[in-house]
């Protein structure tokens, strides 16, 4: 079945990308689109400037987030682990806050987009290099949850510490930032996004026999010829890097990294990595296409920020994955 | 030919670390398993018989020489040794949507390449391992939805499919009925027959061990000791395993005695 799958989920991608590059202020019907595809037209300069971006941000947004959810689901052996969840996310959002507000406070006012990476990138391996301490004495993985939790609530009080004590608009700038953004991404950003995410795609290919492995319990790597440290190490950067890229411009986008891998799952039903792994770059790449058509609904041009479409569509599905006695859904 | 000697083990303690500082569970032993021999490691729960299996496995850490096919383990990378040694523990929580093939299939992982897919020859290697333990029919079921006795002969498939001469098991006979239970070891006997495959298993189950094993390991309170049949079927070994201090020493007689009548 996978196969069918993978056919049926690209056609999908495919439709809600050109679908994505239609919607917006002014809706360009999908023969419009090819029609200027190549001509000096107002509409394709909508298109490469606005709405192309855009949608390859919201792509890889996708890719990066579901991926390393799938990672993490399998390194934890728990369901609902994602980045936003065991605060990953929040551990790059409090790398991002003190480079916003802090660079404020201490006089600097020089801002750049790498600070805010290295933020980020700092701030989510730092987070990912505490829970996996952690998942040395504790093996109860409820216990890492909550540690999850109560960092994500730590590194709120502290950026609310660091609000409290900036400028209004250094405050505005970051609460912008924390309710997540496709469209502020410009071509070379996108570029250094393309490029981090690939490389730590790469390493994710190379930590896919392991990660099968695993699956098994994590006492038994060696017996199978895997290095267990090496393999936590490799889907520790590689979690990392695609959690804080993204991140670092999009902000933190919650639910997409628990909700795809387990929509793969059911899908294809196979727990090989190997045939997850496309699936659920391609659909978590579709899911956040079709969340930002639908931050496009309220009408006049008005935009619902990102990640309050994707809490609303990926809450109730971690409920309905809490709560449902006896799913199939566990990892 | 001449057998060779698989696992060679001279004056081995095992046990743990603690502090920088290594703990001894048990004095020094030594024994040698050759090539085609079926070895049943029998002993209270908690003495150490799960210890010495990882121990074999280069899992845990020892005081003493661990050869395998003449070489000391700790010398060897771990997907050198998965390619001579294979194993097979207790307490696997495998995902829900694994299948059965799937869970065969990671016993070819030291064979694949960096990515770790299968190719011809490892599929065929799968189905071959299937027929062997009897699963062929299952391949394609969820593995959490077996029987406690096909999971065990999946698991079992698996390490053959890893294509090591060693195998080691730690309680493949736990929780399982006693048609498996004999189904299971006859199966270990036969691969150590067909393929010349040593294997090493735990067991409290004294019925299949005295049927199939070749020679018996024996974890007491005071020592390890390796012996054949023969030589374990004597009234001072088998009491051994019934020293317990809630058990009269009359009664532990009286039970090794019966024990040994029915085993004669």
């Amino acid at each position: 079945m996978p196969n069918r799958s993978l056919y049926f989920i690209s056609l999908l991608f495919g439709l809600l990308f050109v679908f994505n590059l239609s919607m917006g202020e002014s809706f360009i019907s999908p023969q419009e689109l090819f029609q200027n595809l190549f001509s000096d037209s107002k509409i394709n300069l909508i298109i490469i400037n606005f709405r192309l971006p855009k949608a390859l941000t919201a792509i890889l947004v996708g890719v990066a987030l579901s991926v390393s959810g799938l990672l993490m689901q399998t390194l934890f052996r728990n369901p609902i682990a994602g980045p936003y969840v065991l605060g990953i996310s929040s551990g790059a959002s409090l790398g991002v806050s003190i480079v916003i507000m802090g660079a404020g406070l201490t006089g600097i006012a020089f801002i750049s987009n790498i600070s805010i990476l290295v933020g980020a990138l700092i701030g989510s391996i730092g987070m990912m290099l505490l829970l996996l301490s952690i998942l040395r004495f504790v093996k109860d993985i409820m216990t890492l949850l909550i540690v999850g939790v109560m960092f994500g609530t730590f590194t709120a009080s502290l950026s609310a510490i660091l609000q409290y004590f900036s400028p209004s608009f250094q405050v505005k700038s970051f609460v912008l930032w924390t309710l997540g953004n496709l469209s502020t991404v410009s071509y070379s950003q996108l570029w250094i996004m393309f490029i981090l995410i690939i490389l730590s795609l790469i390493l994710v290919l190379y930590s896919l026999k392991g990660l099968n492995i695993l699956l098994l319990g994590s006492d038994n790597l060696s017996n199978f010829g895997i290095n267990k440290r090496q393999l936590q190490i490799s889907i520790l950067i590689s979690t990392a890097i695609l959690t804080g890229v993204v991140t670092a411009f999009c902000g933190p986008i919650g639910f997409v990294g628990i909700i795809v891998p387990h929509f793969s799952r059911m899908l294809i039903k196979t727990s090989d990595h190997i045939k997850l792994l496309p699936i659920t770059a391609l659909l978590g790449a579709s899911l956040m296409l079709l969340s930002d058509i639908l931050t496009q609904i309220p009408p006049n041009g008005m935009v619902l920020p990102i990640n309050s479409v994707t809490a609303f569509v990926g809450i109730p599905f971690i409920l309905w994955v809490l709560l449902k006695p006896n799913n199939k859904i566990g990892i | 030919m001449e057998k060779q000697v698989a696992i060679a083990v001279k004056d081995l303690c095992i046990g743990y670390q603690e502090k920088k500082q290594f703990k001894d569970l048990t004095k020094a032993f030594s024994f040698q398993v050759k090539e085609g021999e079926l070895v049943a490691i029998v002993g209270a729960n908690g003495i150490g018989k799960s210890t010495l299996l990882k121990t074999l496995s280069n899992e845990n850490p020892y005081r003493g020489s661990v050869k395998i096919f003449s070489k000391e383990i700790d010398t060897i990378t771990s997907p050198n040794l998965a390619k001579y040694l294979s194993s097979v523990g207790t307490n696997y929580q495998i995902q829900s949507y694994t299948r059965v093939e799937d869970v065969i299939a990671k016993g070819r992982s030291v064979h694949t390449n960096w990515i770790g897919r299968y190719g011809k020859k490892d599929l065929e290697i799968i189905k071959e391992s299937a027929k062997k333990v009897g699963v062929e029919n299952l391949l394609q079921r969820f593995y959490n939805t077996l029987s406690d006795g096909e999971k065990q002969r999946t698991l079992i498939a698996m390490s053959l499919a890893q294509q090591s001469n060693i195998i080691l098991l730690d309680e493949p006979t736990a929780f399982i009925d006693y048609p498996n239970k004999y189904f299971i070891t006859a199966l270990l006997k036969e691969i150590t027959i067909k393929e010349n495959k040593t294997v090493l298993f735990s067991s409290h189950d004294l019925e299949v061990v005295l049927t199939y094993a070749d020679k018996i390991l024996l974890f007491s309170e005071t020592e390890v000791e390796f012996l054949n049949k023969k030589d374990f079927l004597e009234e001072e070994q088998i009491l051994k395993l019934f020293n317990h201090h809630q058990l009269t020493k009359e009664f532990q007689n009286t039970l090794v005695k019966q024990l040994l009548e029915f085993y004669r």
